[in-house]
């Protein structure tokens, strides 16, 4: 199982910004997924921790090696809490590559009664998970994302939020996978988003993530065809990224550096270049996916001309100034 | 001939005494008097062909009472039928003299005017999700007629009630109260001999839980059968806190939980979960009481369980304290039911000494054995759907639907069943328990495992009234059989067309369906002509051919319509 060539990098790394990434990454390549889950055990941010388990599930092993990959980890999966979140995570990952992450009119019925298949697999196990061990809060994170895909109701995916969020009260990442259950596109609305966003800001401690979910929003919108972005928008957006990315207080997770690219992402595609370089700075030479894959066909270069861009633009306002 | 005896009914200050071989439970009070008597039958015990039986008897046994000042009532439950008055002690004992008199000679002679009270009580009663959980548990037997309503009126002839009478109504399966210190004077119980009757059987169709139904709009129920006990009981009090503190303390979901609790025989009972959601929550009550009741599987918690216990034993002082009086009622109703009675500090000591480990090892038998009403389909946590369809199809003779040819009817040797591209519908003529007819040859058979199959024969491609009749009839007892009146021709069904699917008048059905056919021909000519006309042509031009086809495209035309007109007016609804 284990390989003796390094996969390459990909572009987007998803195990740069993730404390203990490298031996993680290493773990995962060589197949050892009990060394994975030791690993991730010892993280302590819940964000790095939900990082860790999608970054194990979804891209563990070399791609040519994935077909066994399920049964490894369901052989890894040692009855902790851990690991059968680890197994349910696995699901949900399969799953949702037969359905693709194309818009409903354009996944086959086929490929949907798979997903959902896969989808109740990992619901069944995660629910057990949450019965028997109520207080672990990353078998509730992914839960809000089983509910969207099963299609169980805002209502649901809420309750199932207010759970996790009665544990663990600022996770960005479940922040972010409950906005897009209630994102038109998944049959909300932009007000309750806007209202989510909002609730999220409004509650949170100061240096900690929620106010940045203004980014995914604004990002969603435009994407979604609202191309002229308000200047109102930016200022807010400026006020967020100060309030929580760039914030004295601020704790560094992996949560960080998407909510980073995301900045970087909306700054840019709001023509505020100049806004958008501390983002690519502070991710350095280890660019994040974000959103960057829903906004380009091919987000690697676009990331990269964005980021130039971005360069040139403080570049040329240290020229006037000096 | 009277004597104290607690060890039996374990209601200090209740004596038993005995009135023409009827148990009497006796205990004095000030004012009023109140008398009943209590026999083990009800709707449970009956059948569909008899369901109603009950609730008729009661109704003639209490046709003469007509008495000024007293309160008087009875009522048929599922496991027995009561009959109870309060007034003076002279109106009690009359009240009592006249049922049992009634009992033992039926008025049969305003039967007709009976079942129309019967059946105008029940108008608008609908058995509502609880019946529907029953009749998907329990099938259509038991505990599960509570939904079918009371099917047997249409048939019932006075020899069979008063056979019912004399065979449930007896001495033996009769238990009486009255609130005095001796049996008062001129008390006259005589009944007809029997014997005690078993509690009602509690079927089971479900083959396999947890199970679930969908379409409850507005919250989520649970019936759960369970091994009779303190644990079962405690438990359901355990799962009302928990739901109460998960549902409405922490979360705004709920905007009612209701647990009861209802033993059904001594080894059984059952455990109805209804949760209302609070309005704009419907779609995550049933989430959240999956989760709680998943949770308890596991972790019931002090305070639950020190709740749920102080209930049980404040309910259990409630009885204590209770004038004995009060209680003859209840005693009543253990005694008949057969139901254990221990004093109360025996109970009281098995309540205290219940655990957790107790509650939580009762809450995965709910658990296993939960039927779940829901909004939405629960595969996500384990509760498959329950069935909608029978185990298996019979083989017969085939008729396939008129307007829907993958629906057939099958009759067969051993039953009945319609075949559908989703699954079968079956029901054998040993397993039949009503069978309704209307003269115009419609049979409907209901199994008793709820299972319905409605032939009506206008609607299958070579099916007879007549051959309908012969081959259900002589198959089923007539014993099951309702006789409905005849339908009016209009209620008659008709196969459906494709237009009157939508539902369109018939009139403008005829019309639009004519005009299709009209402008469908006159196409079908203008294209053969056009075609003919452009064949000719390119094969001149390009082929230099000279075509002649002579009367092979009229000829092809006249062909074409007719396929048009078959196949839009097919020959049986012409």
């Amino acid at each position: 199982m284990a390989t003796s060539q390094a996969a390459p990098r990909a572009f987007f790394d998803p195990w740069a910004h993730l404390p203990g990434g490298p031996a993680l990454r290493a773990a995962c390549e060589a197949g050892d997924i009990p060394a994975a889950l030791s690993l991730t055990r010892a993280l302590s941010a819940h964000d790095d921790v939900a990082s860790a388990l999608w970054n194990i599930a979804e891209h563990g092993l070399h791609p040519d090696q994935r077909a066994g990959y399920t049964l490894a980890v369901e052989a890894a999966d040692d009855g902790t809490p851990l690991g059968r979140t680890l197994t349910g995570v696995r699901y949900v990952t399969v799953g949702w590559s037969i359905r693709t992450r194309q818009r409903a009119e354009h996944v086959s019925p086929a490929q949907f009664e798979q997903f959902f298949d896969w989808l109740r697999r990992a619901e069944r196990v995660l629910f057990d998970v949450c019965a028997e061990h109520p207080g672990f809060a990353p078998a509730w994170e992914v839960r809000i994302t089983t509910a969207r895909g099963l299609q169980l109701g805002h209502g649901e995916a809420r309750r199932r939020y207010d759970r996790l969020v009665a544990l663990e009260p600022a996770v960005f990442a479940a922040q972010r996978v409950f906005l897009q259950q209630i994102l038109p596109k998944w049959g909300g609305s932009w007000e309750e988003a806007s209202r989510f966003v909002e609730e999220c800001a409004s509650v949170a401690a100061p240096g900690s993530l929620g106010p940045a979910l203004v980014a995914d929003h604004a990002i969603e919108r435009w994407l979604d065809g609202e191309r002229s972005v308000p200047s109102a928008t930016v200022d807010r957006m400026r006020s967020a990224a100060a309030a929580t990315v760039l914030h004295p207080e601020h704790t560094w997770t992996a949560a960080t550096a998407v909510a980073h690219t995301n900045f970087a992402l909306f700054f840019s595609i709001a023509k505020h270049p100049a806004d958008a370089w501390p983002h690519f700075d502070a991710l350095d030479r280890s660019p994040v996916e974000g959103l960057w894959n829903y906004y380009a066909a091919r987000p690697a270069s676009a990331y990269d001309a964005a980021q130039r861009n971005a360069a040139a633009a403080v570049a040329r306002r240290r020229g006037r100034r000096s | 001939m009277s004597a104290t005896v607690p060890d039996v009914v374990g209601f200090p200050g209740i004596t038993l005494a005995e009135s023409d071989g009827v148990p009497l439970l006796l205990a004095p009070r000030e004012g009023n008097t109140t008398g009943g008597i209590v026999f083990r039958v009800g709707s449970a015990h009956e059948t569909l062909a008899t369901s109603g039986i009950t609730h008729l008897v009661e109704h003639l046994a209490l046709r003469d009472q007509v008495l000024s000042e007293a309160h008087l009532n009875g009522h048929t439950h599922a496991d027995v039928t009561v009959f109870h008055v309060t007034g003076s002690a002279s109106d009690v004992v009359a009240y009592l003299n006249d049922v049992c008199a009634a009992l033992r000679d039926l008025p049969l002679d305003q039967l007709d005017t009976e079942k129309d009270i019967l059946r105008s009580e029940s108008d608008g009663r609908s058995p509502g999700f609880a019946g529907r959980l029953r009749l998907n548990r329990h099938g259509s037997r038991g505990h599960g007629l509570v939904a079918n309503g009371e099917r047997g009126l249409d048939r019932l002839t006075a020899d069979e009630a008063r056979a019912w009478s004399r065979t449930w109504f007896t001495r033996q399966n009769a238990v009486a109260w009255f609130t005095g210190d001796a049996v008062p004077d001129g008390l006259d119980l005589r009944l007809p001999e029997g014997r005690r009757m078993p509690a009602p059987e509690v079927t089971d169709v479900l083959g396999g839980t947890p199970a679930l139904l969908t379409g409850l709009r507005d919250g989520v129920a649970l019936d759960a059968v369970v091994p009779r006990g303190d644990a079962a009981y405690v438990a359901s009090l355990v799962t009302r806190e928990a739901l109460h503190r998960e549902l409405r303390t922490d979360a705004d979901l709920a905007s009612s939980v209701d647990v009861g609790y209802e033993v059904l025989d001594p080894e059984h009972a059952r455990v109805l979960v209804v949760v209302q959601a609070v309005e704009g929550r419907e779609d995550a009550v049933a989430g959240g009481v999956v989760d709680a009741l998943g949770t308890l599987r596991f972790h019931v918690t002090d305070a639950d369980l020190a709740a749920a216990r102080a209930l049980a034993l404040e309910r259990l002082a409630e009885l204590t304290a209770a004038s004995p009086a009060d209680l003859l009622p209840t005693a009543a109703h253990r005694l008949v039911t057969g139901r254990r009675v221990e004093h109360h500090e025996r109970t009281r000591a098995r309540l205290e000494g219940m655990t957790a480990d107790d509650v939580r090892a009762a809450v995965r038998d709910l658990w296993a054995s939960a039927l779940w009403y829901a909004p939405a389909p629960l595969d996500w946590a384990g509760v498959a759907a329950a069935p909608q369809w029978s185990r298996e199809a019979v083989h017969g003779r085939t008729f396939p639907r008129i307007d829907a040819p993958d629906v057939s009817l099958v009759l067969a040797a051993d039953g009945v069943g319609i075949v559908t591209p989703d699954g079968p519908l079956t029901v054998r003529f040993a397993d039949c328990v009503l069978l309704e007819t209307v003269p115009d040859g419609a049979r409907a058979l209901t199994g008793a495992d709820g299972f319905r199959v409605t032939i009506e024969p206008t609607l299958f491609r070579g099916l007879t009234a007549a051959e309908v009749a012969a081959h259900v009839d002589p198959n089923v007892p007539t014993e099951v059989v309702v006789r409905l009146p005849a339908r009016a021709p209009a209620d008659v069904p008709a196969p459906a067309t494709r237009s009157s699917r939508k539902g369109r008048g018939a009139a403008s059905r005829a019309l639009r369906s004519v005009g299709g056919t009209v402008g469908l021909v006159a196409a079908v000519w203008l294209a053969g002509l056009l075609l003919v006309g452009w064949i000719q042509q390119l094969a001149s031009e390009v082929l230099g051919l000279d075509l002649h086809l002579g009367l092979l495209p009229l000829l092809a035309c006249v062909w074409a319509t007719f396929a048009v007109i078959n196949k839009r007016h097919r020959r049986g609804e012409r």
